[in-house]
């Protein structure tokens, strides 16, 4: 397994071979900058370095410069082989100056701070650069100035902490550093294959998320990989060692699924023989993964709420509470903020689960690591189908393979490959015209939020989009007034529904709930508003037409009711001034 | 104490201060010992090279110790506020009410800062530090474990006192004091 690379931009391990070296050995690191005959062997190595002084030696002076730190930097931003540095190490004090006897720069004014001068200047060039200040320095004195620089952390080189610096290198690097999954022991099959920028973003994401309690909320579109980067989370978690539980909602009734979680005692219902535990209790000091968490049905979603918060269950028919220790994730291809709106899906569940989310992006975002997962599924695939020699794949395909959009992701790209090996399994050679991705669907986003194709309200969004006025548009002036009516009936209707769906219902509570004007404000318009935004929207629709306006408010409880109190939380007026 | 003609003003001692503590004895010198001190520990057998290495690195401390001397020593006339009445607007001042001012705010800066009692500390601490050293630069010398074992001295111990060393280094005031 390939190590991190990071750079080291200091003046002193820059320049002196001497001081690297020893820097090299107490930090763990394989120093392949290049300029150095002779490195020491490391022991156990935290990762690979390339050295970079910021500065250049001319005439017999010592001159910090950003160009050559950029130099270096670029060269790793990504490499020729898109390996993008892990992290970035950075020195404060930068001595420049006339060369002494001593073989050393004198030092000049701007010394002290050249090191925060480049820190500002990466972050212009890319604020994805993680990069973490290394200096002798007391964190307390430089720490705030370089966070709101950019920096992601500080190291203070010489401390009095028993944690050897090659755990607090490695600490860093995993949790601030761009590297791909480098867990060791791992079936092949689990691995995260993937090092564009977006996918090692996610990575440092889910290990940052991975703290082995609370819970995890995986969204994705479908085939992003939610399942495997679950067990990322797990396998980078203080809760490794323990159990790895996953639930997957499909295919089972909701009684089951239930069950399944929570376990019953014996005699809790009929066919309960004997007691067993459900997969809350099975994923005790370990972490359990709930797939699909978008289609659990309501009342097993209301049933979450209390495991999910406070890591207590009770198992079916009994009333003893059992605590337990898991760490939880939960993935879904859906939209739960757009389902908890229109009440598919229970906000208080949201609240729970919602605290670190992660978005795996989809493959059309990172077509740099298509051609790593191809070979990598050409290869698993070429094995599952006992294929004769291992198949290439040819440059030309690849480019049609980089070019799809895959609607379907890495379950889409693995499709279309085992399809062509299926195809013709004597071949070497994967060819343009052995890729058919014609078949693959165009559906799965992350908004799958219209199920009800053929109801009146897709009838009516059919009409409003293909109606056209005609163009002799003289001949519709009279209309006006009966076309504003009616436009500001069917406003006040969708109003209605609006408010309607978005009502805050309490569980114990009866009657219908609480009327929620910025949800339904929102809801209509599709972004989040802020309350009195939401109320003069609210106000500006029912006031389209001021004949609707009364009819409605004569005939229909709830507009009344969200006229009233959209004019008492609509925005206030500025107050003129007087003379 | 009596205020000096000549004494060292505070931007020299600083550029002495950054070039011997932070660029040579934290940057150099305790990274070679943190690289160095635990891989030494009970292995001076080991590798010829690596007693080569250690015993050049050890020899630059010997060469550092005037300057630390000449650092300590000038640490109060560097940070007493005497010399701020060599610069405006204070400079501007008679040349008589000068002198007895300058006389009067070292004096009381001495008395108060304790500087003078910090850096004997530090200069006594550097001592031991030298024999400690030089103890085992003997024993480097001498691929002599038996030795080590008889002094009650280690390579980590040694490091854990040039640290601490240096973190006392560090918390000397870097600006002239107020009285």
């Amino acid at each position: 397994m390939s190590l991190p690379l990071i750079l080291i931009i200091d003046d002193q391990f820059g320049r002196s071979l001497k001081d690297r070296r020893n820097l090299c050995l107490y930090f763990g690191l394989i120093d392949i900058t290049g300029d150095d005959p002779s490195t020491e062997e490391i022991k156990n190595p935290v990762c690979n370095a390339i050295f970079s002084s910021g500065q250049k030696i001319e005439n017999g002076r010592v001159t910090n410069d950003i160009k050559t730190v950029f130099s270096s930097l670029k060269t790793g931003w990504p490499n020729s082989e898109g390996v993008f540095w892990s992290l970035v190490l950075l020195d404060i004090r930068f001595v420049s100056g006339k060369i002494g006897n001593s073989g050393e720069p004198h030092g000049q004014i701007g010394d002290t701070d050249f090191g925060l001068l480049i820190l500002s200047e990466i972050i212009k060039f890319s604020a994805d650069v993680p990069v973490v200040m290394l200096s002798s320095r007391e964190r307390h004195e430089v720490i705030e100035e370089c966070r709101k620089l950019g920096a992601c952390d500080f190291i203070q080189r010489q401390t009095n902490e028993k944690t050897s610096f090659q755990d607090i290198l490695r600490t860093k690097i995993l949790e601030h550093g761009l590297i791909e999954d480098l867990r060791q022991g791992i079936d092949e099959e689990f691995r995260i294959i993937g090092k564009s920028l977006t996918m090692l973003k996610t990575l440092r994401s889910a290990r940052r998320a991975a703290t082995g309690k609370g819970n995890i909320l995986i969204l994705g579109e479908t085939g992003t990989g939610k399942e495997l980067l679950g067990k990322y989370i797990h396998d980078v978690s203080p809760k490794k060692r323990g159990p790895y539980q996953i639930f997957h909602p499909f295919g089972t009734a909701e009684t089951l699924q239930e069950d399944e979680l929570f376990g019953h005692i014996k005699g809790a219902f009929s066919g309960a023989t004997r007691e067993m535990s459900g997969l809350f209790e099975s994923a005790h000091k370990g972490t359990l993964f709930i797939d699909e968490i978008g289609d659990i049905p309501e009342r097993l979603q209301a049933k979450l709420l209390r495991p999910l918060e406070t890591r207590i269950i009770t198992r079916q028919g009994s009333n003893r509470q059992i605590s337990l220790d898991f760490q939880g994730i939960l993935a879904t291809n859906k939209n739960l903020e757009e389902y908890a709106k229109t009440q598919r899906f229970k906000f208080d569940l949201l609240n729970r689960i919602n605290s670190f989310s992660i978005t795996l992006p989809p493959l059309k975002d990172r077509p740099e690591d298509i051609p790593l997962l191809a070979e990598k599924l050409v290869k698993d695939l070429c094995r599952k189908h006992e294929a004769r020699w291992p198949r290439k794949i040819l440059p030309e395909t690849m480019n049609v393979l980089k070019k799809h959009h895959w609607p379907d992701n890495v379950r889409g790209l693995k499709n279309v490959l085992e399809r062509a090996i299926k195809a013709n399994k004597d071949s070497e050679l994967i060819v343009p015209s052995d890729i058919d991705v014609g078949v693959e669907e165009k559906k799965t986003h992350i908004h799958p939020i219209s199920k009800e194709e053929n109801s009146p309200v897709s009838d009516l969004e059919k009409f409003l989009i293909e109606f056209d006025f005609p163009r002799e548009y003289s001949k519709i002036s009279g209309k006006f007034p009966a076309l504003r009516k009616a436009i500001g009936n069917l406003l006040a209707n969708y109003l209605i529904a609006a408010l309607e769906i978005t009502r805050k219902r309490k569980p114990e509570a009866n009657g219908n709930g609480d009327l929620n004007i910025t949800g339904a404000a929102s809801c209509m318009i599709g972004k989040q508003l802020k309350t009195p935004n939401a109320a003069d929207l609210v106000k500006k629709i029912m006031q389209f037409d001021e004949e609707v306006l009364n009819e409605f408010l004569l005939s229909n409880s709830t507009l009344k009711e969200a006229y009233g109190e959209s004019l008492r939380l609509r925005p206030k007026g500025r107050k003129k001034h007087g003379n | 104490m009596i205020w000096k003609i000549n004494p060292m003003k505070n931007r020299k001692w600083l550029e002495l201060r950054s070039r011997l503590h932070h660029d040579w004895l934290q940057n150099s010198y305790i990274t070679f010992l943190n690289a160095r001190a635990d891989h030494l520990e009970g292995s001076l057998r080991r590798s010829e090279k690596v007693r080569l290495d250690v015993k050049e690195q050890f020899a630059e401390w010997k060469e550092k110790e005037g300057e630390f001397r000449l650092f300590f020593q000038t640490a109060v006339d560097a940070l007493s506020p005497a010399q701020l009445l060599d610069e405006p607007p204070l400079c501007q001042m008679t040349h008589e009410n000068r002198t007895w001012l300058k006389e009067l705010v070292h004096a009381l800066f001495v008395v108060n800062s304790q500087i003078e009692k910090r850096a004997e500390l530090l200069s006594a601490e550097m001592e031991k530090i030298s024999v400690t050293q030089s103890l085992l630069m003997q024993i480097i010398s001498m691929e002599d474990n038996l030795l080590l074992e008889q002094n009650d001295v280690s390579f980590v111990s040694f490091r854990d006192s040039v640290l601490e060393f240096s973190r006392k280094i560090s918390d000397l005031p870097h600006e002239v004091q107020v009285v």
